[in-house]
């Protein structure tokens, strides 16, 4: 690495030998920098969040489906089912939950792959920026920077693995000790294989048919796995400091 | 929090008492880091479905792919599915990240519970509808059963069609039934108020033996390429009636037949038809330098 930049390792990690991965902060890495984040409520259609980014930005998007209850399950919005689905353009950010439902959505800078975005120029005089490699933090715009203090970033409260045999359905139970229902992201494996998914995910490859979906409440991130027969599913787990509602 | 290292509020908020989302970084959390974007298509129909995109990473990345199903220029997160049946979805191991598209197979099952969509007749004795019939008596009997309001589109080439015939009764005689089906070559083919047996036929067709199902069960018949050749008409379309012509072989044997005469709601004949459509969608991944594994 160059000598000279800052870098901030991980918790447990000692900054001087760490790795790129339990780097929390180092000059030259690309961040998932906050454009823009909110509530909403369902409507049982499409709720659009404009962005105006005039590209596809990088996205998180959680719903509470159990209306009204305040603790009730929160899941990343995927593609799977009618309710629970988000969808980004170069406009906007349509999110599909039923009516009534909580909605917490994120809008990064970062589109969804590199090449030519629109310069964004960043409006603060004061704080801290910190570029990429190959940009003068004096004229950098928001995607040439690492990290911008006037902007949110996704922060990873805590992380895990767990592992445990299912045999047609478990719930895992993770403990995260935050003030309400956080954001998070989980992948799981069947029984060792290598190959890991994401949540609403089936393992298409194991023949265990094994499906993982999650959800978070004011205590616990659940993970719930469903299996046709006797298999051990591993979890790993991102839970974000950063609510999903 | 402890009483070291970095922590940076976010506008408008004291650091000494911002809560964590009020915070832009403290070095107690940890963050994601892209490491690789990219982008691309993935067929069901070409190459086994599958996207392999190398990582060189040597450890199992945290990883989000966006899919465009419809490629409309609109990501959602992986997986994405229709009625909760997945048909993209994603998985990565220590050297890449795989991105898999399966074709949307789905069966629509219509049923036959009008008396004029079923017609019977005996060899120089009855003929009429209100029921179906198919194989020999002491005379031959030949039938015809229609399905109507079938959703499939003009030119669409069928994985499948299996008819189901409800068999209210069997003929008490032995050994397999011997016939042969055709579709009814028309583009919507009328109801059976009338003798529907000297209808055009398709070229396609079946012929052969049947070992009988007992009463009670259905007795199923492969029409699949009587089918394709109707939806293949020009003037085919969705919505439409199709309908199938039944005729015994000269050398089936005497009592071999199978009968519905239309009684019950459960007991209907069915027309299940499956298609297959190929899902193809743009895709953009982002693999990050987290580690899962």
């Amino acid at each position: 690495m160059a000598n000279y930049g800052i870098k901030v390792s991980d918790v447990g990690y000692d900054v001087l030998t760490a790795e790129d991965k339990n780097l929390s902060l180092k000059t030259g890495l690309s961040l998932l920098n906050v454009f823009s984040q909110g509530t909403e409520t369902g409507t049982g259609g499409a709720v659009t969040v404009g962005h105006s980014l005039g590209y596809e930005p990088q996205f998180l998007v959680w719903i509470d489906e159990n209306s009204g209850i305040k603790d009730g399950g929160t899941g990343l919005a995927t593609g799977m089912d009618t309710f629970g689905t988000a969808f980004v353009d170069d406009a906007d950010l349509n999110i599909y939950a039923a009516n009534g439902d909580n909605i917490q959505y994120y809008i990064f800078y970062e589109p969804l792959t590199t090449g030519t975005a629109p310069t964004i120029t960043p409006t603060n005089d004061y704080g801290i920026i910190i570029t990429k490699d190959g940009y003068d933090v004096a004229s950098a715009n928001i995607l040439q920077q690492t990290f911008n203090s006037e902007k949110n970033s996704i922060k990873i409260a805590l992380s895990g693995t767990d592992s445990d045999t299912v045999n047609t359905t478990k719930n895992f139970l993770i403990v995260h000790g935050l003030s309400s229902n956080p954001g998070y992201l989980i992948y799981f494996e069947v029984d060792n294989s290598g190959k890991w998914w994401s949540e609403n995910e089936t393992d298409t490859l194991s023949g265990k048919n094994v499906t993982l979906s999650s959800w978070t409440t004011n205590t616990h991130l659940v993970a719930n796995a469903v299996s046709d027969s006797s298999c051990t599913v591993g979890i790993k787990y991102y839970i974000f400091a950063d609510p999903a509602i | 929090m402890t009483d070291y290292g970095i922590k940076i509020s976010r506008p408008g908020y004291d650091v000494k008492t911002a809560t964590p989302p009020q915070l832009s970084f403290s070095s107690k959390y940890g963050t994601l880091k892209i490491q690789a974007r990219g982008n691309g298509t993935v067929n069901s129909a070409s190459g086994g479905g599958l996207a392999t995109i190398a990582h060189g990473l040597e450890y199992v990345p945290a990883f989000l792919v966006h899919v465009d199903p419809g490629q409309t220029g609109s990501y959602c997160i992986a997986p994405y599915g229709v009625n909760s049946t997945p048909l993209i979805y994603a998985y990565a191991d220590s050297t890449n990240l795989y991105i898999k598209a399966v074709a949307n197979v789905v069966e629509t099952t219509y049923y036959n519970a009008s008396d004029t969509n079923m017609w019977r007749a005996y060899d120089g004795g009855f003929s009429g509808n209100g029921g179906f019939a198919i194989g020999k008596t002491d005379v031959k009997i030949n039938g015809a059963l229609r399905f109507e309001n079938i959703a499939v589109a003009q030119g669409t080439t069928i994985t499948d069609a299996v008819l189901g015939v409800y068999v209210g009764e069997k003929g008490a005689g032995t050994g397999d039934m011997t016939y042969f089906t055709f579709g009814i070559d028309e583009d919507n083919t009328a109801n059976f108020s009338s003798d529907p047996l000297g209808r055009n036929k398709t070229t396609a067709n079946h012929g052969g033996s049947a070992a009988l199902t007992g009463a009670g069960g259905f007795q199923n018949f492969n029409v699949t390429n009587e089918s394709n050749e109707i939806f293949a008409r020009g003037s085919w379309s969705s919505g439409n009636a199709i309908g199938y012509i039944f005729n015994a072989g000269d050398d089936c044997p005497a009592q071999v037949y199978i009968y519905d005469d239309n009684t019950g709601t459960t007991t209907n004949s069915k027309l299940s038809i499956t298609t297959t459509t190929a899902t193809v969608a743009n895709y953009k991944y982002t693999v990050f330098l987290n580690q899962i594994e």
